[in-house]
């Protein structure tokens, strides 16, 4: 079994690699200390297990699987609690709450080898997490250039493009496989506004509103970007700025 | 509230009732003791008692606003001795132009004016002693209420807290990630693993000890963070630098205990848990005129940040020292796009 871990400790590390040095069928293809080198990492090796940490450096845990292009299994290890729901919604194999003893790890490295032998690879897609998700105060997307990391507050607005969704922001316009609703969802719904069915705005960085035609309105952004405001759209954006 | 002495309908009628009861035994006095007409007695004691109402208004305004704890005594018998005897010539002199303007034919009680001259002058300094008097009394009871008030929410704070206090002091991430740490060790470095318990435990038994109004010596609290610091370099190593720099004696000065591990602690989380490069954290301790600065900056990752800060670490040390030292302000917050600076004041 290939395993990579993507842990930002080095103490954390060690103990991991400890634990694994028992099992004479694990290899270990590499340690990562960042979600960006993790990402990168996983995608050219493909590994069968992946260990990862959630408080990482650059990208966290759950921002990797988002850019990961395979599906290796994955054994979140964190000292918090508080995201083991979210960590079960995304099929995690296991979730090790540190510190943890030989035997919790055993456990649920004995899981993974169970659900390698059934050889049912974890097919279902590990993104477009849903509502037990913490607001995002970032993006991430991946390209032909690599990854990027957006600031939420540099977005001018998101526009649907079929399965996909198009960010503009500050550094440009970048696609990303997922839905507007999964997106709405996990943005600040004071800030974000979905003003329109294909469109999400950041409010503040609405520069000018106008009427275009009976009953539909046209909103022009900070970076000259003009786009599409329904009626419905229109009430949203009064509730929220009232005006 | 920008009037507080007419602030209510109760101390406008205790001011008035007061004033009418003065003016009644003026009037009494001058009837029966000097024989003097009914009516130009009780005229005598409206004029007379209006003026210093009107005077005893304007020198609860000027009492109000100079703080007699941070003024000098001598400065301020100078200063009422000045006010008082303007004022008491003024009202004297006001007083009789009124009475003569009212009572224009009546030479008879210009001479019993006259007359009482000297005497007024006595008295309007007695009048003006008393009003002063008065008024920092008002201002002491109601400073002591505010004291007292204060003192009740800062009790209130500490009971709440309390519970709470320990969850705060001690972040439960910190505490599990160091203690996977040590499960490391063990391992591979025991020595090590032995040293970080015993440095853990000392932070621990040293935030047991505190409650939210305690004061420690500053150079306590330096240490509780270096040793915090020390723990936290096991798991990052290289990653964390810091730096203390101060050039006097810490020993010397108190702040309330654990104001400072927290600003440690934020540095860590939005600088060193953010990126895989070194950050900088350093602590620069002053003494100014108004007391001991304490600046505590951490250097700043260049991609953008991981979570929505929620502020509420800082508010809530705001809040302690509002309540210890009923001085706002006493924590500023610098942001440029490479570093972030907290500074904090502790008044002498």
């Amino acid at each position: 079994m290939k395993v990579i871990i993507v842990e930002d400790e080095q103490p954390a590390r060690d103990l991991l690699r400890h634990y694994l040095s028992f099992d004479d069928s694990i290899e270990i293809i590499g340690e990562y200390a960042d979600g960006f080198s993790g990402v990168m990492a996983i995608n050219r090796d493909k590994p069968n297990l992946v260990f990862l940490d959630i408080q990482l450096p650059k990208l966290n845990g759950f921002e990797l699987l988002e850019l990961i292009d395979v599906t290796p299994q994955i054994i979140f290890t964190t000292a918090y609690d508080e995201y083991a729901i979210k960590a079960f919604e995304l099929n995690a194999t296991d979730y090790l709450l540190k510190p943890f003893s030989k035997d919790r790890f055993l456990q649920a490295l004995g899981r993974a080898k169970d659900k390698a032998e059934l050889n049912n690879p974890t097919d279902e897609e590990i993104k477009n997490i849903t509502n037990s998700t913490p607001l995002i105060s970032r993006v991430v997307v991946k390209d032909g250039n690599g990854i990027h990391i957006i600031a939420i507050n540099d977005v001018y607005c998101i526009e649907a493009q079929d399965d996909y969704i198009f960010i503009y922001s500050k550094q440009g316009r970048y696609l990303k496989k997922q839905t507007m609703k999964n997106i709405e969802e996990r943005l600040n719904p004071s800030q974000f506004i979905r003003v329109h069915r294909s469109y999400i705005a950041n409010v503040l960085q609405i520069d000018k509103l106008e009427l275009y035609e009976k009953d539909s309105y046209m909103a022009t952004l900070k970076n000259d970007k003009k786009i599409k405001v329904s009626a419905a759209g229109y009430k949203l954006l009064r509730a929220q700025l009232d005006f | 509230m920008n009037r507080p002495f007419l602030k209510n309908n109760l101390s406008q009628i205790v001011f008035v009732i007061a004033w009418i009861a003065v003016g009644a035994i003026h009037a009494t006095t001058f009837y029966f003791m000097y024989k003097v007409p009914v009516n130009l007695a009780l005229i005598d004691s409206v004029v007379w008692n209006a003026l210093f109402a009107l005077l005893s208004v304007g020198l609860w305004f000027w009492v109000r606003i100079t703080d007699i704890e941070t003024s000098k005594p001598f400065s301020i018998i100078i200063n009422h001795f000045g006010a008082a005897v303007l004022s008491v010539l003024a009202v004297v002199f006001l007083h009789r132009l009124i009475i003569q303007n009212i009572w224009v034919s009546a030479n008879d009680y210009t001479q019993i004016i006259d007359q009482l001259e000297p005497g007024r002058y006595i008295i309007g300094f007695f009048y003006y002693a008393l009003l002063a008097l008065v008024c920092y009394l008002i201002i002491y009871v109601k400073n002591f209420r505010e004291k007292v008030l204060r003192e009740a929410e800062l009790k209130a704070l500490v009971k709440d807290a309390e519970l709470n206090w320990l969850k705060l002091q001690i972040n439960p991430h910190f505490l599990f990630n160091s203690l996977n740490s040590i499960s490391s060790l063990t391992i591979n470095a025991p020595e090590k693993a032995h040293d970080m318990i015993n440095r853990l435990s000392e932070l621990l038994r040293y935030s047991l000890k505190q409650s939210p109004n305690s004061m420690v010596s500053l150079s306590d609290e330096v240490e509780n963070c270096k040793k915090y610091l020390e723990i936290e370099q096991v798991r990052f190593g290289n990653r964390l630098q810091y730096s203390f720099s101060f050039d006097f004696d810490l020993q010397s000065y108190r702040v309330p205990s654990m104001v400072l591990q927290p600003l440690f602690e934020n540095a860590i989380k939005h600088s060193v848990a953010q990126t895989e490069t070194t950050s900088v954290i350093d602590a620069i301790f002053k003494q100014t005129s108004i007391g001991v600065s304490v600046s505590v900056s951490n250097t700043l990752p260049l991609t953008p940040p991981n979570t929505l800060g929620t502020g509420v670490g800082l508010e809530n040390i705001k809040r302690r020292l509002l309540l210890m030292y009923d001085t706002p302000n006493l924590l500023r917050v610098n942001k440029t796009d490479s570093e972030f600076t907290v500074t904090i004041i502790f008044p002498f």
